[in-house]
C-alpha cells in the first residue's frame, strides 16, 4: 500500500537583501523526507528557528517549496494539482481570533471553502455546514454568530469545522492544542482523537506540548535549526532520545 | 511569617445598574520564602488578584477587601503615597510578554540601569556610576545570562523572548523585592526555554528566599515548582493547599479536573485514550451562574450548588465545594 | 491573561451595529450626521423647495437685507443680492452644487481608487514599489494646486472642475486603499481564505473589502470635506462654477465689493460652507473614533 503522503527532500529557503544588491541565503527548512499513513498522526517538535512552522505552511500550500516533491496517494502535488491540494490538505492556525474572518458570520466562513471547492447548491452546502457543526459539538444556530460572539475553546472548534468541511485527508495543526486553556484543551484533543477514529484522518501536529506529543502521535519528528535530528516511532523516541536536541527537549518539560 | 495575607478581596466592574464581581471573595496568604502558585484558566480573574495586590487597575474597577496585609500593614488604608514606598521597596512584577513591556526605544543597559534603586549606591557619582554598572552585569549573570557583554547595547526586539524575560526578571529583581509576582511568565514561551525561566525562578526562591507568587493557566507546570497552591475559577477560589494536597488529594472536581485534563500526569495514560474534559466552556463574566460558578459544567452537582459554598478546611487545605470528592471509600 | 471582551456589554451585535453604537454614542458625531443628512437632502430637492429660480431677477428688491432686519421683506427670507435675486433659493440651489457635487466626485473617484488600490495591494516586488512611489510623488502636490492647474489646462466650467477634483484626489485614495489591503494581507484569516481554495478575486471581495469597507469610508468622508473646500476655492477663483451659478464660493466671490453694503450676501454662503465642512468632518471624526474604540475591544 502506498503511504497517504510522501514528502521527497523537500526543502524552503530565503533571500534576505543585505545591502542593495546583494543577498544573503536563509535556509529555513533543510531537505527533509518522510512518509505518513491513513489515520496515523505525525508529531513535529523543535524549538524557534527550527522549520517546524515552516514545514507545516509548505505542507498546506500557504508557502511554495524551493524545491523537493510532495505526492498525495501517489500524485504529484504541483500547480495544476493547487485545488486538490487545497480540500485534501488543511491546515489549522494557532490562534482561532485570528483565523477567522471577523466581520463575516460562522455560517459564511464555513460556506467559502465550499463554494470555492464544490459544486455543492445552496441547499446542500446548508445541509453540509449544519452536519459539520454538530461533528464538532456546535450546534446549528452558531451560524448566525460572529466570531467576536464565541469564546476562544468555540472558536477553535469553528476553525476545525471549516477544517474538516471538505473532507480532507490531512489536517496539518500548527500550535492549534497546545495554546488553549487545558480543559478546553482536552475537550479539543478528544474531538480530534474522535475524528479520526470516525474519518480516519491524519494529523500533522507541530506543537511543543510533549504530553500532547506523547498522547496522540504515532511518529515523532524532531527539528533543530532547519535540519531533521531525529524521526522515528514515538514511543522509541521518548525512550531513547539519540539526538542532543531530543533530549534536551524531553528533560525541559521532564520525561 | 506571613508576608501578604488577604482576606475576601472582591474586585468589581463598575457598570451603571449592576456590578459584575470579577473575583469574588478570595483568601490568599503568602508566608516567606515560598512559591505559591495561582492557577486558573482565561477569565478566572488571577490577573486580576495580581493588579488589585499591586493597585494598577484602571477607576472602572472598585476593589474591596476585609484585609490586604503586606507585613502586618494594610494595604487597603495607607495613603497612596506610604502604598507606593512599601510596593516599590518589597513588591515587583513580570509579566506574559516581555519584549512588549520592554521599552522599544532602549538599549538594554539602560533598562537594568534604570531599574536599579539609588539608595543602594554610595560615593561620588563617579562611583555610583561604576557601581550601577557592575550591578547590572551581576543582575544579567543572577538570571542566568552569561554573555551579558553580548546583549547589554542591544534593542529589545534583537533579543528572543526567553532574553526578554531574564531581562525581565534582572530588572525586577535589581531592588531586591521580598515578593515576585510572576503573571504567566512562560506562557508566551518556547518548552526549553520555559523551563529555564522556572530554573531562574526557582533559583532566586532558594538563594535568596524571594518569595515568589506564580501565576499561570496551567496546572502541569507547577507541580514541580511550587510550594502552595491556590486554584481558581471565574474569580472564585475554588481550592487551596500544599502542592502534594492539590496534586494528591484534590477535593474540588474542578481541581480534579485540570490535573486529569493534562496528559503529562498520568504517564501511565493509554496511548489516544479520551482525556477527562468538562463539558460546556467558561461562562463570560457578564453570564456568570449564580451559586458555585462550576455549577454548569460539574459532574458532581446537585440542587445546593445555585449557593455559594462556604469555606471548608482540612489542615491548610481549604476547598469550597458542597460535594467534595470523597476519599473515604478507597480505603474501605 | 484578562480577555477585556468578556467584561463589555453589547457584545452581541454584528461589527457593523457595534460600529453604528458606539457612532451613536459620541453627540458631536450625531449632530454631524443630522445637519449631513439635511444637507444631502436639500441638495437634491433644491429645485422643487426653493421658492424662486436662482437666477430670477426682481428689480424692485434689490440688496434687500435678510427678512429680520427693518428693510426686510418676508418674500425675500435671506434677502436678495445686488440684481435682486432671493438669496435663500440660491444657497438651496448652491447645495446640490458644492456640497453633492462634492459628494459625487469623491464618490468616483472611490471607485477608481478601489480598482487601482487593489490592484496595487495585490501586486508584488518591483510592480507595486514603483507604483507606490508614483504615488508618493503625487500625494506630495497639495490637492487645491493640482486642481487648479487641471482646470487651468482644461479651461474653467463645472464639469472640469469635477474632473480636477477627482484627479487630485484620486491618490490618496489609492495610496490607502493600496495600504489597507497590503496589511490585510498579512493577516492570517485571508491566507485561510486562500487555502480554502480562493482566488485572489474571491479573497478580495470575501476576505479583504468587507474589513477595509469602514476604514475606507473614513479616509473619504475627510476627502469630501476637502472637496468642498476645493470646490467652493476654485468657485471663489472664478476658476470653477461660473458667474450666475449659485455655487456658495462663486457668491462670496460675486459679492465681495458688496462686503460693507451688504455683508449679508458674503456671510451666509461663507456660514454654508463652514456647516457643510464641519458636519462631514464630525462625521469622519466620529466614524474614525467609534472604529478605534472597537478595536480596542
Amino acid at each position: 500500500m502506498s503511504a497517504l503522503l510522501e514528502v521527497r527532500a523537500i526543502e524552503k529557503h530565503y533571500f534576505k537583501n543585505i545591502g542593495l544588491f546583494k543577498k544573503e541565503r536563509i535556509n529555513a527548512l533543510n531537505p527533509i523526507s518522510f512518509t505518513l499513513n491513513e489515520g496515523e498522526t505525525l508529531a513535529v517538535i523543535g524549538d524557534t528557528g527550527s522549520g517546524k512552522s515552516t514545514l507545516g505552511k509548505v505542507l498546506a500550500g500557504a508557502e511554495e517549496p524551493s524545491g523537493g516533491k510532495i505526492f498525495l496517494e501517489g500524485q504529484a502535488l504541483d500547480e495544476s494539482y493547487e485545488k486538490q491540494r487545497n480540500s485534501q490538505v488543511r491546515f489549522i492556525f494557532q490562534d482561532p481570533k485570528r483565523s477567522l474572518n471577523p466581520s463575516v458570520k460562522v455560517g459564511n466562513i464555513l460556506a467559502a471553502p465550499l463554494r470555492f471547492n464544490t459544486e455543492f447548491s445552496v441547499k446542500e452546502r446548508i445541509e453540509k455546514i449544519r452536519e459539520t457543526l454538530l461533528k464538532v459539538g456546535l450546534l446549528p444556530e452558531h451560524t448566525e454568530y460572529y466570531p467576536h460572539m464565541l469564546s476562544t475553546g468555540q472558536l477553535q472548534r469553528v476553525a476545525l469545522a471549516r477544517a474538516i468541511i471538505l473532507d480532507p485527508k490531512i489536517l496539518v495543526l500548527d500550535e492549534a492544542v497546545a495554546s488553549l486553556d487545558p480543559s478546553v484543551r482536552a475537550q479539543i484533543v478528544n474531538l480530534l482523537l474522535d475524528l479520526q477514529d470516525a474519518q480516519k484522518l491524519s494529523y500533522i501536529l507541530i506543537t511543543h506540548h510533549l504530553g500532547i506529543v506523547k498522547h496522540i502521535s504515532d511518529t515523532l519528528m524532531v527539528l533543530h535549526q532547519g535540519e531533521l535530528v531525529e524521526y522515528g516511532n514515538t514511543s522509541d523516541v521518548f525512550a531513547n532520545p539519540v539526538h542532543k536536541q531530543t533530549q534536551k527537549m524531553l528533560i525541559s518539560q521532564d520525561f | 511569617m506571613i508576608l501578604l495575607d488577604i482576606r475576601n478581596l472582591t474586585v468589581e466592574l463598575l457598570q451603571n445598574g449592576d456590578n459584575i464581581r470579577a473575583v469574588d471573595r478570595i483568601n490568599l496568604s503568602i508566608k516567606e520564602g515560598e512559591v505559591h502558585g495561582l492557577v486558573g484558566e482565561s477569565g478566572s480573574g488571577k490577573s486580576l488578584v495580581a493588579k488589585s495586590i499591586v493597585g494598577i487597575l484602571d477607576g472602572r474597577w472598585d476593589i474591596t477587601a476585609d484585609r490586604l496585609h503586606w507585613q502586618g500593614e494594610d494595604l487597603m488604608r495607607v495613603s497612596g503615597k506610604k502604598r507606593r514606598q512599601i510596593l516599590r521597596r518589597d513588591i515587583a512584577m513580570i509579566y506574559q510578554d516581555p519584549s512588549r513591556c520592554l521599552d522599544p526605544t532602549a538599549t538594554i543597559v539602560e533598562q537594568i540601569l534604570e531599574s536599579i534603586p539609588a539608595d543602594q549606591l554610595s560615593g561620588t557619582y563617579a562611583e555610583r556610576k561604576k557601581q550601577r554598572h557592575e550591578r547590572a552585569i551581576a543582575l544579567l549573570h543572577k538570571v542566568g545570562i552569561k554573555d551579558h557583554e553580548s546583549i547589554l547595547d542591544n534593542y529589545p526586539h534583537m533579543l528572543s523572548e526567553g532574553y526578554c524575560q531574564k531581562v525581565m526578571i534582572a530588572m525586577a529583581i535589581a531592588k531586591k523585592p521580598k515578593l515576585l509576582i510572576a503573571d504567566e511568565p512562560t506562557t508566551a514561551l518556547e518548552s526549553t526555554t520555559q523551563a529555564q525561566i522556572l530554573r531562574v525562578l526557582k533559583g532566586l526562591n532558594q538563594l535568596k528566599n524571594t518569595s515568589i507568587l506564580l501565576i499561570s493557566n496551567d496546572l502541569g507546570n507547577l507541580a514541580e515548582w511550587t510550594h502552595t497552591v491556590s486554584v481558581m475559577y471565574c474569580g472564585q477560589m475554588v481550592e487551596s493547599g500544599s502542592t502534594e494536597q492539590i496534586f494528591n488529594r484534590p477535593y474540588h472536581p474542578y481541581t480534579q479536573a485540570l490535573i486529569n485534563a493534562v496528559p503529562d500526569f498520568h504517564h501511565n495514560l493509554p496511548h489516544r485514550s479520551r482525556l477527562f474534559a468538562l463539558d460546556g466552556s467558561i461562562p463570560t463574566l457578564r453570564h456568570l451562574p449564580i451559586g458555585c460558578r462550576l455549577g454548569p459544567r460539574c459532574p458532581n452537582a446537585q440542587r445546593e450548588c445555585v449557593k455559594v459554598p462556604k469555606v471548608y478546611k482540612d489542615h491548610n487545605h481549604s476547598y469550597s465545594c458542597h460535594h467534595p470528592i470523597d476519599y473515604s471509600k478507597e480505603y474501605e | 491573561m484578562i480577555d477585556y471582551n468578556d467584561y463589555q456589554d453589547d457584545k452581541n451585535h454584528s461589527p457593523s451595529r457595534q460600529l453604528w453604537l458606539l457612532f451613536n454614542e459620541s453627540h458631536p458625531a450625531r449632530i454631524g450626521l443630522w445637519l449631513c443628512i439635511s444637507l444631502l437632502l436639500l441638495s437634491i430637492l433644491a429645485p422643487l423647495i426653493s421658492p424662486y429660480s436662482p437666477y430670477e431677477f426682481d428689480g424692485s428688491a434689490l440688496l434687500m437685507p435678510p427678512a429680520w432686519a427693518d428693510e426686510g421683506n418676508v418674500d425675500y427670507m435671506l434677502g436678495t443680492d445686488d440684481l435682486g435675486r432671493d438669496i435663500l433659493s440660491r444657497l438651496m440651489n448652491g447645495a446640490s452644487l458644492t456640497f453633492g457635487l462634492s459628494i459625487v466626485s469623491i464618490l468616483i473617484a472611490l471607485f477608481f481608487g478601489l480598482i487601482l488600490g487593489s490592484l496595487a495591494g495585490l501586486s508584488k516586488g518591483v510592480k507595486s514599489s514603483m507604483f507606490n512611489h508614483v504615488l508618493d510623488l503625487a500625494l506630495t502636490m497639495p490637492s487645491l494646486l493640482t486642481a487648479i492647474i487641471i482646470v487651468a489646462v482644461l479651461g474653467p466650467g463645472i464639469s472640469n472642475m469635477i474632473w480636477a477634483i477627482m484627479l487630485s484626489s484620486l491618490p490618496q485614495f489609492v495610496h490607502a486603499i493600496r495600504n489597507a489591503v497590503h496589511d490585510e494581507l498579512q493577516k492570517e484569516y485571508v491566507i485561510a481564505y486562500r487555502l480554502d481554495g480562493a482566488n485572489m478575486t474571491q479573497v478580495l471581495t470575501h476576505a479583504i473589502l468587507p474589513n477595509i469597507f469602514e476604514q475606507i469610508i473614513v479616509v473619504a468622508t475627510m476627502a469630501i470635506s476637502n472637496a468642498i473646500l476645493d470646490i467652493a476655492a476654485l468657485g471663489f477663483l472664478r476658476l470653477g462654477a461660473q458667474a450666475p451659478s449659485p455655487e456658495w464660493g462663486a457668491m462670496v466671490a460675486e459679492s465681495l465689493d458688496q462686503l460693507y453694503s451688504a455683508p449679508w450676501t458674503i456671510a451666509l454662503p461663507g456660514v454654508l460652507i463652514f456647516l457643510s465642512v464641519l458636519s462631514i468632518n464630525l462625521v469622519g471624526d466620529g466614524l474614525a473614533n467609534a472604529l478605534k474604540r472597537r478595536l480596542e475591544r
